[in-house]
């Protein structure tokens, strides 16, 4: 039974393959990859330089809690959720984001309920090394596996930025 | 004065010469299909299409009656849904075909949007004389053929009262726009007169910034984001198909709303 | 009473059953194809991409165009299978009625690995819900399809649907569905091979059907 439900699987994707061969020898071809991704060991300077090349714009900060922080690339994965503003000691700011608990559950693509889960912490990231993606952030300067080395934050260790500030921040365009 | 939509130089006339033939079967063709459909004009001019496989042909073919189906479709009186200013993203999502830390921002004192083909008054137009024309907001979704949306404010002229205020031939087929980065684009004649299609100068109230196409831009809700290219520097109004960036490439021409 | 003797000579698939049914595998695999594709130029689930090698068109514009062109072939092909269905009462008569009981008793069947497939002319209650769900399903994708091409034009379909990216949801979740019922379809079909050869050939000749009391008699 079950040999023939695999030989089954197959026939159904040899005939997807066999569809979509024709056409993928046909090539106009979307626009060359972009170079947005992190640097692995991008230093301060080098991260600022970057965000200033990506047209800061103004954005309301009690519009920023609540939007998902993305992976930028083409599968776009959730790597936490903005949870507010911070100031940081030499004047800038950082963002708050809550990552994912041990339960998985954004990787599940349970994102509503993942940052409520068990073992959740918060990091403070600076915004020189987010963009706005939309509605969403993405992290442009930071390794996902360097974000989630970043020291856990703790709440009420830095002024909070007022909900009606505004702050500039770089844009990008979506990943693909 | 030049029209922006021509080129610089001229090609050799004996380029016609060498090659008779092809353009006398071309000429053939057009009039076995009795007429110029959209369909045989798409075929015809080719731009950049690399695509030349029948199954390719075949596909460019069924787009092409999509066109059809779409104009047919289209409604010049239906409103697209507008929204509350509660709802508008600020700032609005950025896309191009290259990425935001190449985009040129252009000088609003030296900008000047030429005009071509079918308009009665060619004379180029600065950003003050815009600015004293009469002007709309919307608030509406913007649709990327992506599958990404956001729901953005954007004031301007409508383009129905400035092609009416240079004297352009509304009855003509195809308004084509050029732009600072080299971005063509092209809609349909009825589309361009819907009350929702304006030359954009502000966005949220505020004067457009750089990234989102400083100091023109054309804003339309009947149309896919693509159709709306950003820092126009000139507008025709044509009978010829226009094509455009992504058009060329393979997408949809009329995507409509 | 001629007309039912004129239906028992037919085949169990008449031509145009055939014919439609193989149009519509293909539709149907060209759309999923293009469809993830589509999908994955603006994920919906963030972190659900589909590989290239089940997608059709080698980037975005190709399985547009892909899309668009089977779509006029699923939209032609469907609406002469419910117009062939309705003015035949093939379907009437092949996935109506269900009784819950017969729902239990081969579900019972079917997890016994019981597969009765000894009389192709009739479908097991499972059967006719999973073709019935699958029917809906198609009527659904044109619905959120339409809402999705022309959400100005059809503003309130999009609406009805949740917005935009509800009514994208929704177009996924019906290729999901129709996915999900192709594999079934798919894998039973391979069990059962004789009804792959029906389907190609047309099948056995019906006998007259029987009333539904002497059916539940022949038990």
């Amino acid at each position: 039974m079950s040999a023939r439900a695999i030989r089954c699987a197959r026939g159904v994707v040899l005939l997807t393959l066999a569809l979509a061969g024709p056409a993928q020898a046909q090539t106009a071809g979307p626009s060359p990859a972009p170079d947005h991704m992190p640097k692995p060991g991008m230093t301060a300077p080098e991260m600022a330089g970057r965000a200033a090349g990506r047209f800061p714009q103004p954005v309301r900060v009690g519009d920023l809690p609540g939007r998902l922080l993305l992976q930028p690339e083409e599968s776009q994965p959730v790597l936490g959720r903005v949870t507010g503003l911070v100031r940081r000691n030499d004047g800038g700011a950082d963002v708050i984001v809550r990552l994912d608990g041990v339960l998985g559950l954004t990787w599940l693509g349970l994102q509503p309920v993942a940052w409520s889960g068990v073992g959740s912490r918060l990091v403070a990231v600076p915004v020189e090394a987010v963009a706005l993606l939309g509605e969403h952030v993405a992290l442009m300067g930071l390794t996902p596996e360097r974000l989630r080395a970043l020291p856990a934050f703790a709440p009420g260790s830095a002024t909070a930025v007022q909900p009606d500030e505004t702050l500039r921040l770089g844009i990008v365009r979506p990943f693909h | 004065m030049r029209s922006p939509f021509r080129p610089r130089t001229v090609p050799d006339p004996g380029i016609l010469d060498d090659h008779r033939p092809l353009v006398r079967q071309i000429e053939r063709r057009g009039l076995l299909r009795g007429g110029l459909t959209l369909g045989a004009l798409t075929m015809l001019t080719g731009c950049d299409v690399t695509d030349t496989t029948a199954v390719g042909r075949a596909l460019r073919a069924v787009s092409n009656f999509n066109d059809g189906v779409q104009a047919a479709l289209f409604d010049p009186r239906k409103l697209a849904p507008e929204y509350p200013a509660s709802q508008v993203l600020k700032p609005p999502r950025f896309n191009a075909y290259y990425d935001v830390e190449d985009v040129k921002p252009i000088d609003g004192a030296a900008w000047r949007l030429e005009l071509a083909g079918l308009i009665s008054d060619k004379r180029p137009w600065t950003r003050r004389q815009i600015a004293e024309l009469p002007e709309r907001e919307i608030i509406i979704r913007h649709v990327c053929v992506e599958g990404w949306d956001y729901i953005g404010q954007w004031s301007g002229v409508p383009l129905r009262a400035f092609l009416e205020c240079v004297g352009a031939d509304l009855t003509a087929k195809y308004v084509a726009f050029k732009s600072a980065d080299d971005y063509p684009s092209s809609i349909d004649m009825a589309s361009a007169l819907h009350p929702q299609t304006l030359l954009a100068t502000r966005y949220a109230g505020a004067e457009l910034p750089d990234p989102y196409g400083y100091p023109l831009r054309l804003r339309t809700a009947v149309k896919l984001g693509f159709k709306n290219p950003k820092w126009i520097t000139a507008i025709e109004v044509t009978n010829t198909y226009p094509g455009g960036y992504w058009e060329n490439r393979g997408f949809n021409w009329f995507a409509g709303l | 009473m001629k007309m039912n003797a004129i239906r028992s000579r037919r085949r169990l698939h008449p031509w145009p059953v055939r014919i439609m049914h193989w149009t519509n595998a293909v539709a149907m695999v060209v759309l999923i194809g293009s469809g993830c594709g589509i999908y994955d130029d603006s994920v919906i689930i963030h972190g659900v991409y589909f590989p290239k090698a089940i997608r059709l068109g080698s980037w975005a514009a190709e399985s547009l165009l892909w899309h668009f062109a089977a779509m006029w072939l699923l939209v032609a092909n469907g609406g002469a299978y419910l117009v062939y269905g309705v003015a035949t009462g093939r379907l009437r008569e092949r996935l109506l009625p269900i009784r819950p009981s017969d729902i239990v008793q081969t579900v019972r069947d079917t997890l016994r690995l019981k597969l009765a497939h000894e009389d192709l002319t009739t479908y097991n209650a499972v059967q006719k819900i999973l073709y019935i769900v699958a029917i809906l399903a198609g009527i659904s994708q044109v619905v959120s399809g339409l809402a999705i091409w022309k959400p100005v034009q059809f503003s309130g379909l999009v609406a009805l649907l949740g917005g935009f990216q509800g009514a994208r949801l929704v177009h996924f979740a019906g290729m999901a569905v129709l996915a999900g019922f192709l594999a079934i379809h798919v894998v039973l079909a391979l069990l059962v091979p004789r009804t792959l050869w029906a389907m190609l050939t047309g099948g056995p000749v019906r006998q007259p059907a029987l009333p539904a009391v002497a059916r539940e008699a022949a038990r």
